[in-house]
């Protein structure tokens, strides 16, 4: 016979040891000027630097959730909708603005007009002042050298379903982030019955659907696969680490699609002052600049910055697509909606 | 002797005068049981709770109807299936080689190689899968190599042979761990072979192969249902398994019920698979619980140099080949200080929850698994075994559950780690139950009995006899808790709070993000600090095998 004083003990133990670390401060404990919570989309390795930075100058104890790629945005939107009565985050930065716009109108985020703002033009700003635009991203088709040759050059987007290259192209799973913002535009662009179409052709040729745009530019640099779809950071590390890429844009036919990084104020966040300091710092020339020099090769959008050099020089000449992302964000459901009825959840 | 024959046994003598006054033996009493029994439910709730949830579908899509009404469902699974179930026979093939290798040195040998084949399982499956993309990618480093020498790769990766291959490498431990235990036990039956002079052949056919069937196809069972649960190392190789589309639904859709629905009835093939493994390796699982003492096989030294020969290959192929390449793109030894470094918060965090969970894993364990001795030895049915359950769903399901639990909680306890650490607790549970479970029903059943019968004050006895041949079995659930735990992914994506993300997680973001180099570091950062937890293991397992032997 042996008497249950071991797991007893270990109850106990346990028990306070949960006790004494699980409720920790943070989100959702009474606000304190000394912390703020951010959500961010933008790839960890460009934003927490920045974020140290802010942490390092102001003091302000800056906790972040960033998102897994494979749930790029949309997992962190989803997680701030579904937390939206008693929210936990207090700054919203987004690497696109769809996702932003569509919180917008779901009331989740606040005004806040930051002096900040003044220098970034109004096109990128939200008309009511709920969130701002700052250091943008292009989408391009990037393809690799060795496998493309100069003569078989993709034109755009109708080469992901040519049937040169049937199995041969992969994009991000267009559920989430900038690749869902891509589609949107489309659907914008081209109507519901042609994105259809689209879609089904992508699904007949075979195109691989990658956990992200990093991923994509991984598998064409590689040589697995011969083009895909992605951002201008992604993009920028393949030419920068001299992979044999190069990049185009793929033009719809209405322009290149320009994709800011967006930050706003969540509605209701415990941290309202901490937020706004990190807003102002976020949206500040320094900051601009350090995303355009660093290893994303951001492009600036604050008027005080058209001297900073990009290595976009060329893809910046395609005129820029003029999109309504307000009503682009109203349009998230009906695209995600296409995209199941085609099977892209596979 | 005679004499000695015919005196009435105390400890024996007062069992019966106990028993007559109805007084339980074994166990904790009433109240401890009941309790017990009331944890082993408890466990069960989160998982509950997301079945429960399956059911409340929102918007027209996402619901049982939409994937199981549909081919949707049915092609998931098939999909899932089409990389598990040849993982599990890929990993058996190795598994049977290792061992029959291995048992051809010596016991100790054999079981120190095995173990050895289980560290993959103590790693992230992102760090194995990265690693042999950087090996076997297109720019891979053994593909240029065999460029240079055969012209061209014959190996694709990314193709659903290439995933169950490196799924294979993860869980192929676990195999070996079933068909190691099984020959252990029939060890003894060589010597009779030989002295029947079984011509070679034959014995090899009846005592070899046709021996290990079952406990290869318990392996297989085993190894596929862990591989169907993997979604990373597929979803890294392009092949999207039914994981993928979980998160699809959890996360781009909002639809954590349409997301349930498609996992609870994978976590039904689980669980049917969990059961066909019990059934297939029941002479295994339910046989005497000492094993009889393997002999050593008398062998020639060529046979022991070939027998150690196929293992190393093996263990070559699943151990050292991922960690050389990882070292290969790794640029210095300081960048992998600079990658803990810049990583010292996650790990901190990853440190914390895996202590915290273990703590509780095991605490709840040791009274589970003491539970089910005791009903076991009383012949009485018990809910413990059903917390088997939790290691046999999807991780993202208990995720689902647990997050829909602490909905209604107070923000602090909500957004704290307390959600990451019960559904760590949960999840690993069963790890924890099943080892003490294997380790306290070898104990003798009177041993406190004797004590109190020869006038051991209580105090005493509980320290001598329950607690110290009982610690080494207690730290060594909490280690190999904690470092299932400190390697998971799933459950850390759906649980971890702002600010409070883990290793594994931040391993798993930077491989999408960041050059190899860098994810190559943090990655020998993350195995450098997992040497020393395994290395304690070890000296726990030493340790406790010391006390056993002592004990006897």
């Amino acid at each position: 016979m042996a008497r249950p004083i071991v797991p007893i003990l270990l109850f106990v133990t346990a028990g306070l040891a949960l006790l004494s670390g699980g409720c920790r401060e943070g989100a959702g404990v009474p606000a304190s000027a000394g912390t703020v919570v951010v959500y961010t989309a933008l790839d960890q390795v460009y934003s927490e630097p920045i974020l140290k930075a802010f942490e390092e100058r102001t003091g302000i104890r800056v906790e972040v959730v960033y998102d897994a790629e494979s749930a790029k945005t949309t997992g962190l939107v989803n997680r701030l909708i579904a937390r939206r009565d008693r929210p936990d985050c207090d700054v919203w930065w987004n690497n696109e603005p769809i996702q932003t716009a569509r919180l917008a109108e779901r009331g989740l985020l606040e005004k806040y007009e930051s002096p900040a703002a003044a220098r970034i033009p109004a096109a990128m700003r939200d008309p009511q002042g709920r969130w701002t635009g700052f250091a943008a991203r292009m989408r391009v088709l990037i393809y690799n050298t060795n496998i493309v040759k100069d003569g078989a050059r993709p034109a755009g987007l109708e080469a992901l379903v040519a049937p040169e290259w049937r199995g041969k192209a992969a994009i991000a799973r267009p559920f989430f982030g900038t690749t869902l913002t891509h589609l949107c535009v489309l659907y914008q662009a081209w109507g519901p019955e042609r994105l259809k179409a689209y879609l089904l052709a992508l699904r007949a040729n075979d195109v691989a659907l990658a956990a992200g745009n990093g991923p994509v530019r991984d598998l064409v640099a590689a040589g697995e696969y011969a083009l895909g779809l992605t951002d201008t950071d992604d993009a920028y590390a393949a030419l920068r680490e001299g992979k044999p890429v190069a990049v185009l844009v793929p033009d719809a036919g209405a322009g290149a699609i320009l994709m800011p990084n967006t930050v706003a104020v969540v509605a209701g966040c415990p941290h309202r002052e901490a937020a706004r300091r990190l807003i102002d710092y976020l949206l500040s020339a320094e900051v601009e600049r350090r995303l355009a020099e660093g290893p994303s090769a951001q492009i600036p959008l604050g008027t005080d910055l058209a001297d900073v050099p990009t290595p976009w020089g060329n893809l910046l000449r395609t005129k820029a697509m003029d999109v309504d992302f307000v009503r682009a964000a109203a349009d998230v459901e009906k695209v995600v909606a296409l995209l199941q009825e085609t099977g892209m959840d596979r | 002797m005679s004499a000695h024959y015919n005196q009435p046994d105390p400890v024996s003598m007062e069992t019966l005068r106990l028993r007559g006054a109805g007084v339980p033996l074994s166990g904790g009493g009433r109240l401890f049981g009941v309790t017990a029994e009331a944890l082993a439910i408890l466990a069960l709730v989160p998982l509950a709770a997301a079945v429960v949830g399956s059911l409340g579908v929102v918007g027209p899509t996402g619901g049982y109807v939409y994937w199981w009404g549909t081919a949707r469902g049915w092609e998931s699974l098939a999909r899932t299936m089409a990389v598990a179930a040849p993982a599990g026979a890929m990993a058996v093939l190795m598994a049977w080689v290792l061992v029959a290798s291995a048992v051809h040195l010596s016991p100790r040998w054999a079981v120190g190689i095995v173990m050895a084949a289980c560290l993959p399982l103590l790693v992230p499956s992102s760090l194995l899968a990265t690693a042999w993309i950087v090996a076997l990618g297109r720019e891979g480093l053994i593909t240029g190599w065999l460029r240079q020498v055969a012209g061209d790769c014959p190996v694709v990766l990314y193709t659903i042979p290439g995933a169950a291959a490196v799924t294979a490498l993860r869980y192929f431990g676990i195999a070996a761990l079933v068909l190691l235990h099984a020959r252990l036990r029939r060890e003894g039956e060589w010597p009779a072979s030989r002295v029947a002079a079984i011509p070679p052949v034959s014995a090899a056919w009846h005592l070899e192969l046709r021996a290990d069937a079952r406990p290869a196809l318990a392996a297989w069972l085993l190894v596929t249902l862990f591989s169907m649960n993997d979604p990373i190392i597929p979803g890294m190789l392009l092949v999207s398994t039914y994981g993928t589309q979980v998160l699809i639904q959890y996360s781009a859709l909002l639809n954590p019920a349409g997301a349930a629905a498609l996992a609870a009835p994978m976590a039904a093939v689980g669980a049917a698979l969990m059961a066909a493994t019990v059934l297939a390796g029941r002479d295994l699982w339910f046989a005497p619980s000492e094993p009889p003492a393997p002999v050593r096989r008398p062998r020639g030294l060529f046979g022991r140099l070939l027998a150690a020969l196929a293992a190393a290959v093996v263990l070559a192929l699943a151990l050292a080949v991922p960690a050389a390449v990882l070292v290969a793109r790794t640029e210095s030894p300081a960048a992998i200080v600079r990658a803990l470094a810049d990583a010292r918060d996650q790990a901190w965090q990853t440190l914390y929850v895996a202590s915290a969970g273990a703590a509780i894993a095991t605490a709840a364990a040791a009274m589970l698994a003491h539970h089910w001795v005791a009903q076991n030895r009383a012949g009485a049915r018990t809910a413990v075994p059903l917390v088997l359950l939790n290691l046999t769903v999807p991780p993202s399901l208990l995720g689902i559950g647990m997050i829909a639990l602490f909905q209604g909680a107070p923000t602090a306890v909500r957004d704290s780690a307390v959600p990451l650490v019960l559904g760590y607790a949960v999840r690993f549970l069963p790890v924890a139950t099943l080892l003490l479970y294997a380790l306290w029903r070898r104990e003798p059943p009177d041993a406190l009995l004797a004590a109190r019968v020869h006038g051991v004050p209580a105090w005493r006895a509980a320290w001598t006899v329950t607690w110290l041949p009982r610690r080494a079995a207690v730290a060594g659930a909490a280690l190999l808790a904690a470092l299932f735990m400190a390697t998971d992914l799933e459950t850390s994506i759906f649980l971890a709070p702002a600010g409070g993300s883990t290793l594994g997680v931040r391993l798993y973001t930077l491989i999408h993000t960041a050059p190899d180099a860098s994810v190559a570091a943090l990655a020998l950062g993350i195995l450098a600090l997992t040497v020393p937890a395994i290395l304690l293991l070890a000296a726990v397992a030493a340790l406790g095998r010391k006390e056993g032997a002592r004990g006897a």
